[in-house]
């Protein structure tokens, strides 16, 4: 049974419709994984990389992810020769937050920035590393 | 802005399943973007406020 709609599908095929770049979504998860929010989320992913090719999805044990993400269940990122993209997630977005979570996957896919220039500008002089931590919840 | 800047790290945090890691960071309230651990805001903001709050961190040293 599809878990996006007619409606969400068409929401995920317009925002994707200038993708050029290869996203691999990296779903690294504890070692039994039987979670329904899982299961769930898993089938959502696979409904979007069935619709975009350039998406990907590559799911890893805690094990075997060689510390990719500091917590389980999370998401990387990457592009497919394994460059890292700087983005994570803790947690499976769901509700709301899974909109979110398409959304900076179809940043990552996009052919340039689509932030403001000046602040690409400003983000080409930063002089130190930050790290952003954002915290929401599902709804 | 991760994928911008390699100087950039951006995790997005499901408080709800990490909630002892939410109450370190002192969320009350979502969303709750926070900034090397300095630098905090609330709600969803412009980027214009969002790349302030990070300069700003990125200026009190990490």
């Amino acid at each position: 049974m599809a878990v996006l709609g007619d409606r969400d599908r068409q929401a995920v095929l317009q925002l994707f419709a200038d993708a050029a770049q290869p996203v691999e979504v990296r779903v690294v998860v504890p070692g039994t994984p039987t979670a329904a929010e899982r299961q769930g989320f898993r089938a959502a992913v696979q409904e979007v990389v069935e619709l975009v090719p350039l998406v990907s999805v590559r799911e890893l044990g805690a094990d075997e992810a060689g510390g990719l993400v500091e917590r389980v269940p999370g998401i990387a990122l990457m592009r497919p020769d394994g460059t890292d993209l700087r983005v994570r997630f803790a947690g499976l977005p769901s509700g709301y937050e899974f909109s979110s979570f398409l959304a900076a996957v179809a940043d990552a896919a996009a052919p340039e920035s689509r932030l403001q220039p000046k602040t690409v500008e400003a983000l080409e002089g930063l002089a130190a590393d930050v790290h952003i931590k954002v915290f929401s919840t599902p709804t | 802005m991760a994928l911008q800047s390699p100087r950039v790290t951006v995790e997005s945090v499901d408080a709800a399943h990490f909630g002892t890691l939410a109450g370190l960071y002192q969320v009350r309230g979502v969303p709750r973007i926070v900034f090397n651990r300095r630098v905090h805001v609330e709600g969803a903001v412009p980027e214009g406020v969002f790349l302030d709050n990070l300069l700003a961190a990125a200026s009190a040293g990490g």
